[in-house]
């Protein structure tokens, strides 16, 4: 009666893969059906019954509308600082990676060093000093004292320099220039048009570092009108009324805001990062696969 | 945490291609090349770095050692300080369980998912790679409710191990493992589809080869295709540990949102360093924590990259 | 030709370069012109209010009533559980300047101790508003014992969250037939051990909170976090005054319930309407006891306030939870008007005198009437109710000082997990008092025994 030896291995395998499967799933599967509920029905039905469209519009409309549209000011932070740290990144780090894969110069090991050894450094770790330092530049509670800070990614540059001089073939380099192209054509004309791979990974790379980033901006912001909203929902937290008693003291004429709006305002802060991971899984792979083993 | 859900991992092959021509610097193909055109390249990056990346460290060191106590006293005044060592040993107990439970699981999960067929496999992975989009304080959030017996789809799991309310399962013994599956659920997808990416770049024939030979999955899995993606596992551990160092906003949100039950406002060095900055106004003390901090990653990173052998391209 | 092309590589670059520094130069001149503006306007820059979630209504108040003022409201955490908010930004701020329009002039402040901890060394961030507001103003304001530091007025209570016993009266007249709820402390735990014998999943107070030191400790002139003289705090496990409560705890300790009122076990056990008493701040009442989804409570109408426990030594006290801070900020550029809007917020009765904007009593003493007669209808016995409230609110022991940490953070971390596991009170007293100890060691403080 027993089962080939294959079987049950398989069995196990599936048994295993199912139970993982639950435990990346389930609790997303929770979180989109949150916001259906109400506070009560949260907490007195099955995690995955539905509760009704109407309590989500209910829901949705309560987290956006709430505090005079602070969760769409924070959205708009968010997207400011992302984007610009994003742009900046990118455009230091494709060149820089270029730099590195493909040309010569003194200090060029150094750097590529120096770069390593800061891709692997803690640093968040070094976020007080740096706001000291953004204070002496004047640039405290500007937007410039985040978009620098998420502009400045080694990984990126590391990625690039990999990319580059794995992928880019040097008799091409080498032929244009001794067509006498110069290096910004070289660069401008062939390795750029060639690394639209590796510009969309580093950009999905900084996107997502810098929408969710906490401590910095959460050191570098004055006031919650300042916030992105990987700050704004720890606010939000703060706004719930079973995560602060003080909510309960409030006057009745007042919106508190319950469990399932949070996890609707969970659902907004993630949505844009949601999107580009639906969308970037295979361009991920394949560029990023490209980049470190191509032939 | 910034851990990447992915990375790439310097290749062999490239850089001993690279080494070979570097090491000729006759025949150099950029021979013809302006030797001042690299500045150019990477000046904004540079102007970043030193702004960014070496500033803030020659500054983090400055503060610590210039005290009005005396030189090193921001030193002697962290470790003398009740809430340090339980800091750094909240911090290591978290990345022993998620740095040694991530490698195993990955490695296995993703051996298991290459041995499905294409498009099932293909299912799995976008199921475990989708929680990656929820980091910090999202994550948090959702996780405050999967560990509390009285809402979680998880309950039956909590009431298992005797835990019948929220206070008993955020007991401080329980926190490390806890911020370890936080940090597993959002990142391990992630490398798993790095991982099955690297498997699929392994030449069919090397696998048909060993099936000829007789070996069965499970061997072909083990003495084939772990040596194969050797490699991308230290790079994974790297900068994995590089990430779990830093932690912060989950000890914080946690603590937050669980009225401050269990969680103290400096349980990891980070909060640390930021509440003796914060609330003493003490950054002197908070740059020395700092430094220890950064000193210690480096210090284990360094030792993962030597003895995995990466990053030889250079 | 080379020469040609690395010229225009670097005109290129250098532009590239022009570009980005014109950028941030932009960047910055754009912060710093937003702050010159505001510093040569300082008499027409707004007055930063920070709000928290709680306050809304007030703020539509002052809004409707002060149609003309020129207020920036910024909604903020309100420092919720000892959060840090208000410490790190004022750290930050002491850094990098408070700039009028834009650092808060007037911050309301959910923690009752930070007055101590942000009016005093290294912050010194609070402005004394005795110059600003009348003596016969502020001395009617309830519970200033978190306020009047050194001499100083460093802030005007809101609320007066002092603790009441708050009775569930059909099941306590169920249970304890012809008897009549406790008056001290021995009563109350006499009650628990009857209680735990008779009907077990019922209880008389909750356990393993973050507060219960406010509850239990305060509540019987427990010298646990006494401040005595400059920078110097008492802190005494060993006094009878603390280890007579917690043995008395500790012998009904199977009645008292470990669901946090404001936990989801609260709601799905039901557990507010197995609450035969309850010790606990004003506020509570309207708070948990309603019936529906939110608190799943037994209706607030049979609920009855009692007055709070005599101490074990016989003294008429109370302990405190929660009620908030209204402060003005020592950097403000218009000292007048903001503490003009402190004393509106504290004292004006539509603001105080309206349950629909605030569900505690207020501190200040000549809303209270206005205030209480709303409970009319809805507490069990309201005369008795009223009665006990009025009693409690003014017998605040003043012994549990405001100083510059957090007890409750230090005793839900420290604390609260050997409790929820099945620990003693007793046992937790000295945790606790080395908490207290090492934490004020490390904010400056002398500790004596």
């Amino acid at each position: 009666m027993a089962l080939p030896r294959r079987h049950a291995i398989q069995v196990v395998a599936l048994v295993i893969l199912l139970f993982f499967t639950a435990f990346f799933f389930v609790p997303m599967i929770w979180l989109f059906l949150a916001p259906t509920k109400t506070d009560g029905q949260l907490l007195t039905q099955s995690p995955f019954a539905f509760g009704s469209f109407h309590t989500l519009a209910q829901t949705f409309h309560r987290v956006v509308t709430y505090s005079g549209h602070s969760v769409l000011t924070w959205l708009k932070n968010s997207a400011i600082y992302s984007f610009g740290g994003t742009a900046l990144a990118v455009v230091a780090a494709i060149p820089a990676g270029y730099g590195l894969a493909l040309t010569q110069f003194i200090g060029r090991r150094l750097l590529l060093s120096i770069t390593l050894v800061v891709m692997i450094m803690p640093a968040t770790a070094l976020v007080l000093p740096l706001f000291l330092e953004i204070n002496k530049l004047g640039l405290y509670g500007t937007i410039w004292s985040l978009i620098l800070p998420f502009g400045f990614f080694p990984f990126g540059v590391y990625l690039a320099y990999i990319y580059f001089s794995s992928t880019i073939p040097r008799d091409l380099l080498a032929a244009a220039r001794i067509d006498g192209a110069g290096e910004w054509a070289v660069f401008r004309y062939i390795a750029l048009p060639l690394a639209r791979p590796i510009v969309s990974l580093v950009g999905f790379f900084a996107f997502v570092a810098s929408w969710n980033n906490f401590f910095l901006p959460f050191v570098m912001t004055y006031d919650s009108s300042q916030y992105p909203l990987q700050v704004g929902l720890q606010q939000l937290i703060g706004s719930t009324a079973s995560f602060n008693p003080a909510n309960f003291s409030a006057g009745s004429s007042i919106v508190v805001l319950h469990r399932p709006d949070l996890a609707m305002a969970v659902i907004v802060a993630i949505a844009p990062v949601l999107i580009v991971f639906l969308f970037a899984q295979r361009a991920l792979v394949s560029g990023m696969l490209a980049g470190a083993t191509k032939e | 945490m910034t851990v990447p859900a992915a990375a790439a991992v310097p290749d062999g092959r490239a850089s001993a291609r690279r080494g070979n021509w570097a090491a000729g610097k006759r025949e150099h193909p950029l021979a013809g090349s302006s030797r001042t055109a690299g500045y150019f390249f990477v000046a904004i990056y540079v102007a970043l770095l030193a702004l960014l990346g070496i500033a803030p460290v020659v500054y983090a060191i400055y503060l610590a050692l210039s005290n009005s106590g005396g030189f090193g006293s921001s030193f002697v005044n962290a470790f003398n300080d009740y809430r340090f060592l339980p800091a750094f040993e909240h911090i290591l107990e978290f990345m022993g369980l998620w740095l040694v439970s991530q490698t195993i699981l990955v490695v296995g999960l993703t051996l298991m998912l290459h041995n499905l067929a294409q498009r099932v496999g293909a299912v799995f992975r976008f199921l475990f790679y989708i929680p990656g989009a929820l980091a910090g304080a999202a994550s948090v959030i959702v996780w405050l409710f999967m560990l509390d017996p009285s809402a979680s789809p998880f309950a039956f799991v909590l009431h298992w191990f005797g835990y019948a309310q929220f206070n008993n399962t955020i007991a401080p013994g329980n926190l490390p493992a806890i911020f370890a599956i936080m940090a597993f659920w959002t990142g391990a997808g992630g490398w798993i589809v790095v991982m099955y990416g690297a498997l699929n770049n392994i030449p069919h024939e090397l696998l048909e080869s060993a099936q000829i030979d007789g070996a069965n999955a499970f061997k072909t899995a083990l003495f084939i295709k772990l040596p194969l993606i050797r490699k991308w596992v230290v790079y994974m551990l790297v900068l994995s540990f590089a990430g779990g160092t830093q932690l912060f906003v989950e000890p914080t949100v946690l603590g937050s949102a669980a009225l401050g039950v269990g969680v103290s406002k400096y349980w990891s060095p980070n909060q640390l360093a930021w509440f003796v900055a914060s609330q003493y106004d003490n950054f002197n003390e908070a740059a020395a924590i700092s430094v220890v901090l950064l000193v210690l990653g480096l210090a284990i990173a360094a030792v993962l990259v030597w003895r995995g052998r990466l990053f030889e391209a250079e | 030709m080379k020469s040609s092309n690395s010229r225009r590589l670097r005109a290129v670059w250098l532009g590239g370069c022009v570009a980005a520094v014109a950028v941030v130069v932009a960047g910055t001149a754009g912060g710093s012109s937003a702050s010159v503006s505001t510093a040569s306007k300082a008499s027409s820059a707004p007055l930063v209010v920070w709000y928290d979630a709680a306050r809304a209504a007030y703020v539509k108040v002052y809004k409707a009533t002060h149609p003309h003022a020129n207020i920036k409201w910024v909604l903020y955490s309100g420092d919720n559980n000892g959060d840090g908010t208000l410490q790190s930004k004022f750290s930050l701020y002491n850094r990098v300047g408070w700039k009028s329009g834009i650092a808060p002039d007037v911050v309301f402040d959910e923690e009752n101790y930070e007055a101590g901890w942000l009016g005093a060394p290294p912050f010194n961030d609070l402005l004394d508003l005795k110059p600003y507001i009348s003596k016969s103003v502020w001395s009617k304001d309830e519970g200033l014992g978190d306020c009047l530091i050194n001499g100083k007025l460093l802030c005007l209570r809101n609320d007066n969250a002092a603790n009441v016993l708050w009775v569930n009266t059909k099941l306590f007249s169920q249970f304890f037939p012809g008897k009549q709820p406790p008056t001290t402390w021995q009563d109350y735990a006499a009650d628990g051990q009857a209680l735990v014998k008779s009907h077990p999943g019922y209880y008389i107070g909750e356990f393993g909170q973050p507060w219960d030191a406010e509850t239990y400790l305060w509540g019987n002139e427990c010298p646990l976090n006494q401040a005595v003289g400059h920078q110097t705090v008492v802190s005494n496990p060993s006094s009878p005054n603390c280890t007579t409560i917690a043995h008395l705890i500790d012998s009904a300790l199977g009645a008292f319930t470990h669901d946090g009122p404001f936990t989801t076990a609260w709601v799905t056990n039901k557990t507010a309407q197995h609450m035969v008493m309850d010790i606990g701040a004003i506020w509570q009442g309207g708070a948990i006891y309603p019936t529906g989804s939110g608190s799943q409570g037994p209706g607030t109408d049979v609920m009855e306030a009692y007055p709070p426990p005599v101490a074990t030594n016989g003294a008429h006290v109370t302990g405190s939870i929660g009620g908030g801070l209204w402060m003005v900020t020592s950097h403000t550029k218009q000292p007048k008007a903001a503490a003009a809007l402190v004393a509106y917020m504290v004292t004006s009765s539509k603001i105080q005198g309206d349950p629909a904007v605030t569900q505690g009593l207020p501190a200040y003493a000549p809303d209270q009437d206005t205030w209480l007669k709303s409970l009319d209808g809805v507490f069990a016995n309201p005369t008795a109710t009223e009665a006990a409230i009025k009693q409690a609110a003014g017998e605040i022991w003043t012994g549990w000082s405001p100083v510059p940490w957090s007890v409750e953070s230090i005793f839900g971390n420290s604390v609260t997990p050997a409790l929820v596991s099945g620990g003693t009170f007793t046992a937790a007293l000295s945790t606790l008092a080395g908490n207290i100890k090492s934490a004020a060691q490390s904010a400056g403080w002398q500790v004596k025994g």
